[in-house]
């Protein structure tokens, strides 16, 4: 009897013999049966990739890959996606786990609502064991949505939460950057720019353990190589492709704030403060990339600049902007006075 | 009874084809009510009849000094010349196509004494080519309040150095000089003036006539002009850098300088015919950037910022509300506008 593969999960393993155990056993007991689950070993050091193949003989729907050098988690992440065959895809890292009905009920929503992405909550998992629910992220969404926004505008950073349709994943070529940290951003920009369209299912969980082993923890220049390579192909991304004029500002705004906050933690870092100048530099390459009036690009700079340092300027900005302030003011006072929601 | 000869203004006049404004411009300064002046008159090698003019006036009055360059300097360099060799208590210069009220420099010299300050200035007035004639009160109203807010004095003047007199000593002592370039010469030597000189006497109904025409260096833009923009920049900053001031200063002149190039960029845009040095000029101004003296980290957190408020606009323009805010702020002057209008259009023989 041949099952159809519902969803395919892919797990990029890399020195986590600590967790991996874990982490499988949450997946090979999910309530939905007939999935497939791609784990791609990728060169670990400790027993992880034994525990992978020891995994394979319990279970026939895991594959276990053993890549021939470490290309890090993206590229395993990417060859994941080419080996795959389910109907829609998700992703898990090895050091977190999931609810068991996790990717039951995110295929049942997909296929009830008909949408390309179903995406579930997320629960940050602290050292000690005590749990923070993030319900903010999918809030943002969801009223992002109301009001008309792109999807990709309004994603975070947690692709693993989500299950993709395979096909168009593939179709578009949505896949991760070859880059050392980051490379998830640009799978999110991609996908859910393509992947128009999602549903949202409160009350599962994706467990994210924070711990001092991560990789995004140990920052070294390499780390800060990447963000300036993410960044750039995240701008040269939203230079090629069609969006309206806010969501590129949105877009490009995001991007430039993962590199300004990068470099407001090189300049705290001792050891690594001499780097600072050729990354802003390089950074403000990038910038000038900026699609729109480059006038305009000055301008904000200086305003921008201008912002942080003038004391004697007027801080309430233009006339027309106090103006707007004040009719939003009145609308919110009339609302809360005859008791109605005013749009 | 005995003349006092000590010379209370030295008035520096750079002269360059400018035979249609020149007498204009000497018969003001030479009819000064304030007599004990000195006027230097530096002919930067004229091809027109500003040189026989010049020496005319010079066999008539004797406090004239007419120098001859041997080869064309430009206006800056020419008054540094002039300082150079000027004795009055203070310095002051008329450019050769302007000229000044007739008490010009008693009222200033007098103020200057009386409240003791080392810059005195006065106001402008700007002579358009149909011969109107418009003051501008809005430069001194901006020192004002200004000085008012306790901001510093570096940071408020404009582009009008002509307008004021300045103790020489100090200008001497340090070394307060015009830069060497085509344009903005005058920017560097204000910055300067101002940064040491901190103290100012504003005088009213007295002004400094400012012609504006097409002939002038100011009014031919080329690549040149643009080369002179960045180096004005470039020298700004580097006179700051070398400079013991709080970061917060630093930061307000340095942006002062930029913000002189970025509007040139703007200029810039709306010129088909520099099409191609656009972006080089671009290039340029970023690459300006760097020679800022504190943590680069800031840059990008300028850049962050603004376009933080650029996105945000982005955002009301899309909101319905933002249409109507708009046109509330902009009635008024509006109205303003239109009432100016038609008092052109109707009223203006009769106030004539």
């Amino acid at each position: 009897m041949v099952n159809k593969i519902k969803v395919s999960i892919v797990v990029p393993v890399y020195n986590v013999e600590p967790f991996i155990k874990h982490s499988l056993d949450s997946l090979i007991y999910q309530t939905l049966k007939e999935i497939e689950i791609l784990l791609i070993d990728d060169c670990s050091t400790d027993a992880s990739g034994v525990i992978c193949d020891e995994y394979a003989l319990l279970d026939n729907r895991i594959k276990v890959i053993h890549n021939t050098k470490n290309i890090k988690q993206g590229l395993s992440r990417n060859i994941g996606i080419k080996k795959a065959t389910g109907e829609y895809i998700g992703f898990l890292d090895p050091d977190d786990w999931l609810d068991l009905d996790f990717y039951e009920k995110l295929h049942n929503a997909a296929l009830q609502h008909k949408t390309d992405i179903a995406k579930a909550e997320v629960r940050l998992v602290n050292t000690d064991g005590s749990f923070v629910n993030r319900k903010d992220l999918n809030n943002r969404i969801a009223e992002g949505i109301k009001k008309g926004s792109p999807l990709f505008v309004l994603f975070g950073w947690e692709h693993w939460t989500a299950i993709y349709n395979r096909k168009k994943i593939i179709d578009n070529n949505a896949i991760f950057a070859d880059i050392r940290n980051g490379q998830d951003d640009l799978f999110l920009l991609r996908s859910t720019y393509y992947l128009k369209t999602i549903s949202i299912t409160s009350g599962i969980y994706y467990y994210y353990r924070q711990h001092n082993l991560s990789i995004t923890s140990i920052r070294e220049k390499p780390y800060y190589d990447s963000i300036l390579e993410g960044f750039a192909l995240k701008v040269d991304f939203i230079n090629t492709h069609n969006m309206s004029k806010a969501d590129y500002l949105f877009a490009f705004n995001s991007a430039l704030w993962i590199v300004k906050s990068a470099s407001a933690e090189l300049k705290k870092n001792d050891n690594l403060k001499y780097l600072i100048n050729d990354f802003v530099k390089e950074a403000i390459m990038i910038i000038k990339k900026h699609q729109y009036d480059k006038a305009d690009l000055l301008f904000s700079f200086h305003n921008g600049f201008l912002e942080k340092e003038n004391p004697y300027e007027d801080q309430e900005g233009d006339f027309t902007a106090k103006v707007y302030n004040r009719i939003i003011n009145i609308k919110k006072k009339l609302s809360i006075f005859f008791g109605i929601k005013m749009v | 009874m005995i003349m006092d000869l000590q010379i209370k203004i030295s008035i520096i006049i750079p002269v360059y084809n400018v035979q249609d404004y020149l007498r204009q411009c000497l018969n003001s300064v030479v009819n000064q009510t304030l007599k004990e002046i000195e006027i230097i008159v530096i002919n930067d090698c004229s091809t027109d009849k500003s040189r026989e003019i010049c020496d005319e006036y010079y066999k008539l009055d004797k406090r004239i000094i007419l120098i001859d360059n041997d080869k064309k300097i430009m206006q800056g360099l020419s008054r540094n010349k002039g300082i150079q060799i000027a004795t009055g208590e203070f310095i002051g210069f008329v450019d050769a196509d302007d000229y000044v009220d007739l008490d010009f420099f008693e009222k200033l010299y007098l103020s200057a004494k009386q409240f003791n300050t080392n810059i005195a200035k006065a106001e402008v007035s700007k002579i358009f080519k149909n011969g109107k004639i418009i003051p501008q009160p809005g430069l001194n109203l901006r020192i004002q309040n200004g000085i008012e807010k306790e901001i510093p004095l570096c940071l408020l003047f404009d582009y009008e150095h002509w307008s004021g007199i300045y103790k020489t000593e100090l200008i001497k002592t340090f070394q307060i000089k015009y830069a060497d370039i085509r344009n903005a010469e005058d920017a560097i030597f204000l910055l300067q003036a101002t940064y040491f000189l901190e103290s100012i006497t504003i005088i009213k109904n007295v002004s400094y006539y400012y012609r504006q025409h097409e002939n002038s260096t100011e009014a031919i833009r080329g690549e040149e002009y643009y080369d002179s923009i960045q180096e004005c920049f470039n020298l700004h900053v580097d006179f700051i850098n070398n400079q013991n001031m709080s970061k917060h200063l630093y930061s307000l002149i340095f942006l002062k300088g930029f913000d002189f190039a970025r509007t040139r960029y703007n200029e810039l845009l709306e010129r088909p015919d520099l099409n191609n040095f656009v972006n080089e000029y671009f290039d340029r101004i970023i690459e300006l950037l760097f020679i800022y003296k504190y943590d680069q980290a800031d840059l990008l957190l300028g850049f962050y910022n603004g376009l933080k408020i650029q996105r945000f606009r982005e955002a009301q323009k899309q909101s319905r509300y933002y249409k109507l805010a708009k046109v509330i702020a902009w009635f008024p002057g509006k109205l303003y506008y239109t009432f100016q209008l038609l008092k052109k259009h109707f009223l203006c023989s009769r106030f004539q």
